[in-house]
């Protein structure tokens, strides 16, 4: 684990142009037992150069109830005179709760030590030893540790017993290990020398070493990690006894299903349950941090982890008779898939896969704003482990790039009045992604928020609701968020002296709106003006078609009334990001951003 | 007789509710509780603390607090408000202990109270770095309708300033109490804050206990344009005055003995009236200048480019003179007095000013000799016979500018026997100067000369954004181009004499024969869609700093155009005049000149003026993009 948290990267194919505030020397140990423990061994020198490599002599050393630290010694050396100027013992660090974002608590702990204003150059020497029981966590060896920093020699020797075997895989780079054998023992070892630093800007041309023992054990629960099916067969074991559903929560489940015949509908009943009357709260200690929650523990807590919370719908779900899957994701918006390849830990949360005859329903078991089977950005379109009773086994999300899943439709009745305020009353339909925004306005904000949250999303500039009615259902498990609402538009259209000038685009799209590539949009508006209005000239007609996006406005007028009818589809990859997204949505808005000219009459 | 509170706040009278106090007992509702089920000043609340007493007792050294808080759910969503973090300040030497903590949530089942305890291993102790720890639990069961207690224990050796009492929670609050039992030899100055707080009446005993008790407090939630919450929560701190017999010695009788006591603080003094050795270190710096502001802002600038800021506040420097002339990188005030230093060896006056800048807390300073009251350690300058305040560790800031978080109401000023609180009037003139000139350039090809002048704060603000997000970005996000519309975009920036950054561009767009042509006479606008969407406001705007804005467009009519059309004149105010916006047109022969200008005079706004604020800014933005209308007098 400590290797990891450097977290930095190193290629072979630098410009030895990047300047360098330390010189880094360092070698590790790894030392694999049949008893599944790991003593990891570290020397480390760093010559500090510049005051803007201070950082990179900081002591780091990240400890739990399964990582412990056995030794540590510093010191801090004058390299001008070879002397010791501090001796730093292991009460001199300090040691804080390293505590994982969102969780209440956990054991994770981190021993630290800062550089102040020490003299340059300085050579900060550290070794430690870290005893690990259990060898399911590993972590890739790096042989830069910091940007910016020249690595002397870099050395890695691992030693393992034959029969528990281990796999490495090697990232930029191509040197082949040395490899020995003591009796039973195994040893690996690399060692480079002279590497030139490498530029934050650099980070993707990474050198690092994955290493995994085959055989693996974790509190006593021994697997196999080199296939995806043994991995998932450990997991399979943790679960082993953990579906007990008692009376009372036996009573509970029958109770939410009772006239229900459909799985779909139990389904989505218990999923109501589960949101209702459960809450995510996390309390990591130990191999708790990858074991679930009896379900009749959560039940009687009412609140667990995502593993609990999944667990606990899985076994509701079983307890009615309909079968499924607990399921290992690596979460979050901007995560990056797993490596389908490299059979491992690279999983942060646990979701739920129900596979029904006609389709598979996925469920985010710890939100309590998530429609039935919709995924959201945190773990949608990726890969993930399926834990089944005979291992495991990867699937993929879905990415809900279908219409259905990105669609709305407006409607809006505006009243002009003359000195450009406007009444509107309006209904709103989103489907699928673009109802994210409103799926947790209920549960998430009191009413004054929820109005100012959709005076400022909800259309375009100057919208002040009165009253809205909200409304949630999932149709065929899509999502749907319907809005009606009355309200004022200040300052909606434009007055000259001669004109009145109305936006076609009031209601503009958004960066958000944009950011999943594909979005229907459908929109009506009905433009009550006074009878001493009328239009300048032809109503404007827009039909933009380009490979990102199709955009057609129709305008007509009749006694009074404008109506003006938006269709837009957009249809690009979702790598489209950041400027790109910019330049797109400035086409999206600016494209039909003419407005209707009318001409006030005496 | 009063015999040991000194109250800042005027005493309009005496209540007693104090049965209200007596009623909240660990475990123990009233019916009225169990039957509580909306806010009624905050119907949309998901959890309400139906009650919370903290009780405290000064036995020396130390403080010893009591606090229970009982809140119950109303809504789905408040469910949340089942874990429960209680974080408090327990510095490197454990200066608080928190004890006895125990919670029970109660439901009621059938009619009957099911109430569930946690147990000692439930609590966990979180250490968040800094003298900062935090102690957590979570309640099993928690339901609409579930009453939450939990209490605590607190003992804090720190007697100098208590810590005192926020009245206002997250959700509303029905009653909030705070009492204190001072021993009679010890003497303390409330600070207090908050509407409430402020005009509160309070109780008070003869045995030297003061109870407040405040009711129906708003929860309390972060708004746009609003400095930092803790400026505007409700509550009460206390600094020690006096002890001894009836508190009867001071611990700083008035402004220049708590300055004398500063300034005769080491390390302070080694700034302030450095010893011969570092006066002469000081001295031998070449500062060429005409003039004293010129020698300043040349030492100023030195500072700059040799010493670094190493992000640390305070109001006292912790190390030498001697230490920072040798590493060169230190906290605010060292800097700040290094730079005092050196001025004040080359024969210019600065004064150290002690501010508690925006996000303090304590956005009410009492004029009370009170070092705590403060975090940050300025100074002012005086060069040919003008004042300047000054902070030098950011880059980005010229001599004679303030972070805006500093722009406070007053400071305390560090000056021997005239040492006293002053105003901080930051003199500046921000604002945006646009200058735009539409001309017909060639058939249908329209060119606009775009020059816009960010003077002052927003000269500093335009630069920072430009520095920390590439030009590519700040010309697409912070200006709005339309890089297909944009060329020759130059941009230049001078701290002298007065923060200007200039930019200037073009931009180019072609017609297509229509008879009309509408044209948005301005290109850039500091509020270009209305910030104000929220439906009320509780506290007060905040602008940071007040601003001109100056617009004037012209358009040159070509021939075979002829002005058509154009925006009506508008000139409004918010009813206190302190924001207004004009908007005036003027058409002549071959050309129509569009002028206008947004002046705001004073950067807080209060909450009263919100609707009318919004409405404002509205009008605003809606007329910034009212186009003059030209038509084709010749059709092709």
């Amino acid at each position: 684990m400590f290797l990891a948290l450097t977290g930095f990267f190193f290629s072979l194919h630098l410009k030895a142009t990047v300047p360098y505030f330390s010189i880094l020397s360092h070698h590790t140990e790894i030392i694999l037992q049949d008893d599944y423990t790991v003593t990891y061994k570290v020397k480390k020198s760093t010559l500090i150069l510049d005051k803007k490599g201070l950082g990179h002599g900081n002591i780091l050393i990240p400890y739990s109830e399964i990582h412990r630290i056995m030794a540590f010694e510093g010191r801090l050396i004058d390299p001008s005179k070879g002397r010791v100027v501090k001796k730093i013992s292991a009460k001199e660090l300090s040691d804080y709760n390293n505590i994982s974002k969102d969780a209440l608590f956990d054991d994770q702990r981190v021993k630290f030590y800062g550089m102040g204003e020490e003299k340059l150059p300085m050579i900060v020497e550290v070794e430690y030893e870290v005893k690990q029981s259990g060898n399911f966590y590993f972590n890739s060896w790096y042989p830069l540790w910091y940007y910016n920093q020249k690595v002397e020699e870099a050395t890695l020797e691992i030693r393992y017993p034959q029969a528990l075997g281990l796999r490495y895989r090697k990232y930029h780079f191509d040197l082949a290990p040395d490899s020995s054998q003591f009796g039973d023992e195994i040893s690996l070892s690399w060692k480079m020398k002279g590497l030139n630093p490498l530029a934050k800007e650099q980070e993707n041309q990474a050198m690092y070493l994955k290493i995994l023992p085959k055989k693996f054990s974790l509190e006593g629960f021994e697997a196999d990690m080199s296939d995806w099916k043994n991995f998932g067969l450990w997991f399979a074991k943790l679960m082993v006894g953990k579906g007990e559903v008692t009376a009372s929560l036996k009573e509970d489940i029958h109770r939410q299903v009772r006239g229900l015949e459909r799985d779909t509908q139990k389904i989505e009943a218990l999923y109501r349950y589960l949101q209702e009357n459960y809450r995510y709260v996390y309390i990591g200690l130990g191999i708790d941090g990858w074991m679930p929650q009896n379900a009749a523990q959560v039940h009687q807590l009412k609140y667990g982890e995502c593993k609990g919370l999944t667990n606990l719908m899985r076994s509701m779900l079983k307890e009615v008779g309909i079968d499924s899957q607990y399921t290992l994701v690596n979460a979050g918006v901007n995560e990056e898939d797993i490596d389908i390849e490299w059979s491992s830990n690279q999983f942060n949360h646990a979701i739920l896969r129900v596979p029904l005859e006609d389709q598979t329903i996925w469920l985010e078991c710890t939100s309590k704003t998530n429609p039935v089977g919709f995924l959201g950005e945190f773990t949608k379109n990726r890969h993930v482990l399926v834990i089944t009773e005979d291992g495991g086994i990867i699937d993929k999300t879905p990415d809900y790039q279908e219409p259905a899943f990105n669609t709305f439709l407006t409607k809006n009745v505006i009243e002009l009045k003359e000195d450009g305020n406007a009444h509107i009353e309006g209904e709103y339909i989103f489907k699928g992604n673009p109802s994210n925004n409103f799926l947790g306005l209920r549960t998430t904000m009191n009413g004054k928020d929820q109005k100012s949250f959709l005076n400022r999303n909800l259309g375009g500039s100057g919208l002040l609701i009165f009253d809205f009615y909200l409304e949630h259902h999932v149709e065929n498990f899509v999502p749907t968020a319907k809005i009606n609402f009355t309200g004022d538009l200040q300052k909606f259209a434009q007055n000259t002296s001669k004109r009145v000038l109305i936006p076609l685009n009031w209601k503009k799209i958004s960066k958000e709106d944009l950011m999943n590539g594909k979005l229907y949009v459908h929109d009506i508006y009905e433009i009550h003006v006074s009878d001493k209005l009328e239009p300048e000239n032809k109503l404007p007609q827009i039909t933009d078609l380009n490979e990102e996006y199709s955009l057609k406005i129709n305008t007509s007028w009749k006694e009074g009334v404008i109506r003006v009818e938006k269709h837009l589809e957009t249809h690009f990859t979702c790598s489209e990001t950041g400027n790109d997204l910019t330049a797109l949505w400035q086409k999206v808005n600016v494209a039909s951003i003419p407005s209707i000219v009318f001409k006030k009459i005496e | 007789m009063c015999r040991s509170l000194i109250f800042t706040i005027f005493l309009i009278g005496l209540v007693n509710l104090h049965i209200e106090a007596q009623e909240l007992i660990y475990g123990r509702y009233t019916t009225k509780e169990i039957e509580f089920e909306a806010v009624d000043f905050e119907p949309e609340a998901d959890a309400v603390v139906l009650g919370e007493i903290s009780t405290n007792k000064i036995v020396i050294p130390e403080l010893e607090s009591n606090v229970l808080r009982r809140i119950k759910i109303l809504k789905p969503s408040g469910i949340q408000h089942g874990t429960v973090t209680i974080p408090f300040y327990s510095g490197s030497n454990s200066y608080v202990r928190m004890t006895k903590v125990k919670a029970q949530v109660t439901n009621i089942v059938d009619g009957t109270p099911k109430t569930l305890t946690l147990k000692e291993g439930d609590f966990f102790t979180v250490d968040l770095g800094n003298g900062w720890k935090e102690i957590r639990f979570t309640l099993p069961d928690v339901q609409v309708g579930s009453i939450i207690d939990y209490q605590y224990s607190k003992i804090d050796k720190r007697l100098t300033i208590l810590e005192g009492w926020v009245f206002q929670n997250q959700i509303p609050t029905l009653v909030s109490i705070y009492s204190i039992d001072i021993p009679s030899e010890l003497n303390y100055r409330v600070l207090s804050q908050g509407e409430q707080t402020l005009k509160h009446k309070f109780d008070w005993k003869k045995d030297g206990t003061y109870k407040w008790i405040l009711k129906d407090l708003r929860s309390f939630k972060e708004e746009p344009y609003m400095s930092s919450p803790s400026d505007y929560y409700e509550k009460i701190e206390f600094q020690l005055a006096g002890y001894g017999f009836r508190g009867s010695n001071s611990v700083f009788a008035d402004w220049p003995e708590l300055a004398k006591h500063i300034v005769n603080i080491e390390s302070f003094r080694s700034y302030i009236k450095p010893n011969k050795t570092y006066t002469q270190k000081l001295q031998e710096l070449n500062v060429v200048g005409d003039n004293q502001l010129q020698m300043a802002k040349a030492i100023y600038d030195y500072m700059l480019e040799n010493y670094e800021f190493d992000g640390y506040v305070g109001i006292l420097p912790t190390d030498h003179i001697k230490q920072l002339l040798e590493t060169k990188k230190n906290s605010r005030p060292e800097l700040n007095l290094l730079l005092l230093a050196y001025l004040n060896q080359h024969g210019i006056e600065a004064d150290p000013v002690l501010i508690s800048s925006k996000g303090n807390g304590r956005s009410n300073i009492i004029d009370s000799p009170f070092a705590d009251q403060f975090n940050q350690l300025i100074l002012t300058v005086m060069a040919d016979g003008k004042s300047y305040f000054v902070d030098v560790t950011n880059k980005e800031v010229p001599f004679g500018y303030l972070p805006v978080d500093f722009h406070v109401e007053k400071g305390f000023l560090i000056k021997d026997k005239e040492s006293r609180l002053i105003p901080i009037q930051v003199n500046h003139r921000s604002g945006i100067q646009q200058s735009v000139n539409f001309k017909l350039e060639g058939g249908n090809d329209w060119v606009s000369d775009a020059t816009i002048r960010f003077l002052d704060y927003d000269g500093i603000r335009m630069d920072r954004l430009k520095e920390k997000n590439g030009e590519e970005y700040f010309q697409k996000e912070t200006m709005g181009f339309n890089m297909d519309q944009t060329q020759g975009f130059s941009f230049s920036s001078r701290n002298d004499p007065r923060k200007v950054v200039d930019m200037k561009w073009q931009k180019t767009f072609s017609t297509n024969g229509e008879e009309l042509l509408f044209i948005e006479p301005f290109l850039y606008s500091r509020f270009s869609e209305n910030p104000f969407q929220a439906d009320s406001r509780t506290f007060p705007i905040d602008f940071y700093h007040g601003f001109l804005d100056n617009f004037n467009t012209s358009i040159d009519i070509p021939d075979g155009y002829e002005l058509d059309d154009f925006p009506e004149d508008v000139s409004v105010a918010l009813t206190n005049g302190t924001f207004s916006f004009n908007y005036k047109v003027t058409a002549m022969e071959n050309t129509v000149k569009i002028n206008s200008t947004i002046d705001l005079k004073q950067h807080v706004l209060p909450a009263i003026l919100y609707q009318d604020l919004k409405y404002f800014m509205e009008i605003v933005t809606s007329k910034l993009k009212e186009p003059v209308v030209l038509r084709k007098t010749t059709l092709p």
